[in-house]
Parts: C-alpha cells; sequence; structure tokens
C-alpha cells in the first residue's frame, strides 16, 4: 500500500516541477493575493483600533490553506485526464482509498508549504506574525480548513468523473462562491440575517469566526466548541466521501469513466 | 490448456441499448486472442468491462480462477493493457511516467527492468523525453513498456498499431510476435486491420451488435465463408464464355481483356475449369483466390453471419 501511495505522490511531484501553471496558480498567485490583502488591510485599518487589519491579513492566509488544498485535489485527476491517462492509472492496482490518501497528503503538504511562505511575507512586509494565534489553534484552524477543502475537493472530483471536463472550471471557481459566506475576512453578523443561516452551515464559517474572536479579543473558546466543530467538518467529509464513492461508480456504470480519457 | 480469463454471460446496456449482449468466451494461456467487429460491436466496452474502468450491469468475469470484481487489485495486478489511444502524462518524461508505474505495480528492482524493457523496445535514449515530444510510434512503444512492467500473464491490447505507419506497425507487430514466443503470455487483441489478426491471432471472436457471432481460428473462420474466386486468364471466344457463365449462372466479372474472375464454392471449381476446357477455350493461367478474413468481416457486417 505504501509503495503505491509514494508513486501516486511521486506522480504529483513530476506534474508540478513540470508545470509552470501549478506552480503561478499555487506560489505566485497565493502570495500576492496575500501582499494585496496586506496593503488593502494596512489601508482600512489606518486609524481603527486594535488588531482588524492583522485580522484580514490572517484570513488571506488561511484562505489560502481551504484553496490549496482543494485546488491540489481536485487538479490531479484533471492532469491526468487532459493526457488521457487516468484509466492508465486505475487500470493499475491501485485502491480508490491510495489514491485519495495520497492527494490528502500532497495537498495537506503543499498547503503547509503555501502557508509558511505567505506567514514569511506577511512576518517581513506587514510585521504580522502568524504565532500571534496560539500553535494549538493555529493547526486546529488549519487542520478543519484542510479538511473541509478536501471534502470540496472529492465532490469535484466525483462531479467530473461523472459530466467530463466540461465542468472543469468547477476546480478553479466553486470555492469562490462560497467565500463570501464563509466570512473569511468580516464578521458573518455582517451578512443579511437571511444568508446568515447558510452561511453557518458551512464549518469555515466557525473556524474564521473563532480565528478573529482569538485575534480581537483573545478570547478563551470553551473546548466543547472545538469538537463540535471538528465532527460538524468530518460529518461533512464522510458525507462527501459518500458523494464522491457514489459518483466514481455511476461514472464507470454509464461509461463516462473510461471516455474521460478520449477528451 | 489453463484459462487466464472467462468472460461469462457479459451484458452492458447504455441507454437502453444492449452494448454487449450476454458474451462468453475464455482466453487460455499463452493464447492470443482476436477480439474483432465493427465499429460499435462492443469491443472496446468489453476491454473497458476487463480493465474495470466500466461495470457491467450483469455476468461475470474471472482472471485466474478469481472473480475479478471482487478481487479487482489481485487480478490488475497480473494483467496490464495498452491502447494506441491511451498515453502517459504528457509532460512528464518517459522514464518519469513508467517510474510512477513501476510503484503502482510494485515492481522489485524497477530501474533494472524499466532500462531493459525499454532497451528491448529500442526506447533507452527516450526515457528523458518528455512524452508529448514523442512520435506515434515511440508511445506506442513506450505504452507497450507501460504494459510489460509488471510482467503480465495476460495483456489487453486495444488496436496498438492505429495511427502508426505499415512499417512501424509491422515492427510493433514483430515486437509483439516476440512478446508472445519469449514470454508465452496470453493476449486479447482488438483490431481493425485483419491481415494484423491473420498474422498474430491463435483464435479470433467476432462481435456484431454486442453479440459474439464467430468464434474460432483465422483458418476456420476463412473455411466458413465456402465461396472463392476463380481467375482465368484465357484465349478464345468471349461470346462463348459469356453465354455459358450466364447459361449456369456463376457470379463473374471481367477485370480485363482475356481475363475472367468467376465465383463459386471451393468444390465446383474443378467442374468450372473443365466445362470452360470444353468450349475449346484455352486456360493459360489459373489463380484461386481464397476468403480472407476481410471477406469474413464483410459478411459478418453486411449479413450478420457466417
Amino acid at each position: 500500500m505504501r509503495r503505491r501511495i509514494y508513486g501516486l505522490i511521486l506522480q504529483e511531484i513530476y506534474i508540478t516541477k513540470r508545470s509552470l501553471e501549478v506552480i503561478i496558480d499555487t506560489v505566485w498567485f497565493s502570495v500576492l493575493s496575500v501582499i494585496a490583502f496586506g496593503y488593502v488591510a494596512k489601508f482600512i485599518s489606518k486609524g481603527q483600533p486594535g488588531m482588524i487589519g492583522d485580522t484580514i491579513l490572517a484570513g488571506m492566509i488561511f484562505w489560502e490553506v481551504i484553496r490549496i488544498n482543494q485546488y491540489s485535489l481536485s487538479l490531479n485527476p484533471l492532469w491526468n485526464i487532459w493526457s488521457g491517462n487516468f484509466c492508465n492509472m486505475f487500470i493499475a492496482p491501485i485502491s480508490k482509498t491510495e489514491y485519495l490518501i495520497a492527494q490528502f497528503i500532497v495537498a495537506f503538504f503543499k498547503s503547509i508549504f503555501i502557508f509558511i511562505i505567505n506567514s514569511i511575507v506577511a512576518y517581513y512586509i506587514f510585521g504580522f506574525n502568524i504565532l500571534t494565534i496560539k500553535p494549538p489553534v493555529l493547526v486546529y484552524i488549519f487542520i478543519n480548513l484542510s479538511i473541509f477543502a478536501w471534502a470540496i475537493g472529492l465532490i469535484f472530483i466525483g462531479i467530473v468523473l461523472t459530466v467530463g471536463t466540461r465542468i472543469q472550471a468547477i476546480a478553479w471557481g466553486a470555492l469562490f462562491l462560497m467565500q463570501p459566506l464563509m466570512a473569511v475576512f468580516y464578521p458573518v453578523t455582517i451578512l443579511p440575517a437571511s444568508i446568515q443561516f447558510v452561511a453557518f452551515l458551512l464549518p469555515p464559517t466557525y473556524i474564521f469566526e473563532l480565528l478573529r474572536s482569538q485575534m480581537l479579543a483573545g478570547e478563551n473558546i470553551p473546548g466543547q466548541f472545538y469538537f463540535v466543530i471538528l465532527i460538524f467538518n468530518l460529518v461533512i467529509l464522510i458525507g462527501s466521501l459518500f458523494i464522491y464513492e457514489f459518483l466514481f461508480r455511476s461514472s464507470q456504470m454509464k461509461g463516462q469513466f473510461a471516455k474521460n480519457d478520449e477528451g | 490448456m489453463t484459462e487466464v480469463l472467462i468472460v461469462k454471460n457479459l451484458t452492458k446496456i447504455f441507454n437502453r441499448v444492449k452494448a454487449i449482449n450476454n458474451i462468453s468466451f475464455s482466453v487460455r494461456k499463452g493464447e492470443v486472442v482476436g477480439l474483432l467487429g465493427p465499429n460499435g460491436a462492443g469491443k472496446t466496452t468489453t476491454i473497458n468491462i476487463l480493465t474495470g474502468t466500466t461495470l457491467p450491469d450483469c455476468g461475470k468475469v474471472s482472471y485466474f480462477n478469481l472473480n475479478f470484481f471482487e478481487n479487482k487489485r489481485a487480478c490488475l495486478a497480473r494483467i496490464n493493457y495498452s491502447s494506441a489511444y491511451s498515453k502517459l502524462l504528457h509532460r512528464v518524461s518517459v522514464g518519469e511516467n513508467l517510474e510512477v508505474f513501476a510503484h503502482l505495480y510494485q515492481v522489485e528492482n524497477y530501474k533494472e527492468k524499466i532500462y531493459s524493457l525499454a532497451k528491448y523496445f529500442g526506447i533507452e535514449d527516450l526515457l528523458n523525453i518528455r512524452f508529448l515530444h514523442l512520435s506515434s510510434g515511440q508511445k506506442t512503444r513506450v505504452n507497450l513498456v507501460k504494459a510489460l512492467i509488471n510482467d503480465p500473464e495476460l495483456l489487453l491490447l486495444d488496436e496498438p498499431t492505429a495511427s502508426l505507419d505499415p512499417d512501424m506497425s509491422d515492427k510493433t507487430l514483430t515486437l509483439i510476435e516476440n512478446i508472445k514466443k519469449t514470454r508465452n503470455i496470453s493476449l486479447l487483441y482488438t483490431s481493425h486491420d485483419m491481415r494484423e489478426v491473420t498474422r498474430i491471432c491463435d483464435r479470433v471472436i467476432f462481435m456484431d451488435h454486442g453479440q459474439i457471432v464467430a468464434n474460432d481460428t483465422p483458418l476456420g473462420l476463412t473455411k466458413r465463408l465456402k465461396s472463392a474466386i476463380l481467375r482465368l486468364t484465357y484465349d478464345g471466344d468471349d461470346e462463348q464464355l459469356k453465354k455459358l457463365i450466364l447459361e449456369k449462372g456463376w457470379g463473374s466479372n471481367f477485370p480485363k481483356k482475356h481475363v475472367v474472375k468467376i465465383t463459386g464454392t471451393e468444390k465446383d471449381l474443378p467442374s468450372i475449369i473443365f466445362k470452360i476446357s470444353n468450349l475449346g477455350i484455352w486456360i493459360t493461367d489459373i489463380e484461386v483466390i481464397k476468403p480472407t478474413l476481410d471477406d469474413v468481416f464483410l459478411q459478418i457486417v453486411r449479413e450478420g453471419e457466417v
């Protein structure tokens, strides 16, 4: 099992190494976003008390954790489909579990790498130290956002397998549709009351609220809150695994799975 | 001989149309079986089911006496697949692509294995080249290396020579023949090229409209067509000959002056020659054109059976 997972990770390393687009989409785009939001934050927090600007910058750094995780997970099958190698890969004796574990590992490490780069950029350009957030909370936020991103990525892979690459733009766009609802840069109370209900159906909303409350008030959030959000997130991940499994099988039943490699 | 693949009552329905309708066949150890048929006959769907990329509506597939759908990974580890249409990652080098597959198949001493296979197929100089920069012939050979990386006991080849020029196609066929000889592996081979199939297959399965319409050796299949063409070059009275042909109701045509092609059963050919000679026509050359797999193919496509 470990050898096959290693093979799949190796494939992802080779794809990344050879694809300028991936490097631009992950490192370049990410760093530029943090810089741009850093200056916006600096501008709007001028004369404001406390750490409003820092919460916006931290929101951006953590938003990139979701984006990179989901992007990495969604793009691997697309690279294989674009090359006509997807079926080849699944004709080898790999299981769906091995495939997903490899993709989760790659996505997680990519997002850690980008997170570190973004944190360094934020520190040196804007004097924002991400470690002002308590390390256990930071790890908790990071893991929860990654889990949610994997859930979205899994559903995306399932949809691509079922309907083909004509909906591939979702790989880049789906998360941005949800971004306003997740209260990444502002408190959820800013949203219209009717939309707040939808926002609270998304685990990242709680995570970003938690992040802000930690940064602005240093509040001690009860342990149960952390536990409940983690469970909520895991329920969503498990649900997405079922959806992925259903769509994967449905793609094989409809014959779309084999057709995907035909472009 | 042991059977490495047994397919029983396999059916696949797409949008209420039976792409495969209750087909059963087997492949024995060391045997090369051709899967033939016109476009839409169900060959690719069959191959897709055999590789696990498409699921059947009903039926059973067993590899090495293991139920494929219950032991998918154990079966996939012992088979492999190559197609003219399947490719490897474009931007990744040939060597890197093969290295990934070596890990997926858990190949021991994979570096030596990749190099020796690459050398065998004459692509050792391409290992550092990106897959997208290869020609069609080179891609086919790289795909064959990938297909042999796990020393499969059964190789599924889906039109491996499609899109190759005749020279490269011949070289590829020679490589496939060598694989068969040196490794004693079984092959399930789909193709539209009947000469290829006649050259390398021990047995041929003809499919049409999702069903198996014939399953025999290439020779056995051509023998089923009773008709043969007699090509005679002659010197004598054309009118007399035409009159005889008309009287007897033989199918015929005159491709050029003093040459006639007469269609009849193999049994009838001596008597046709005898009757023509009796007219006082001097036959200077006789050629019997026997039916080929192309004729079998055409018969199946046009009439549904042989």
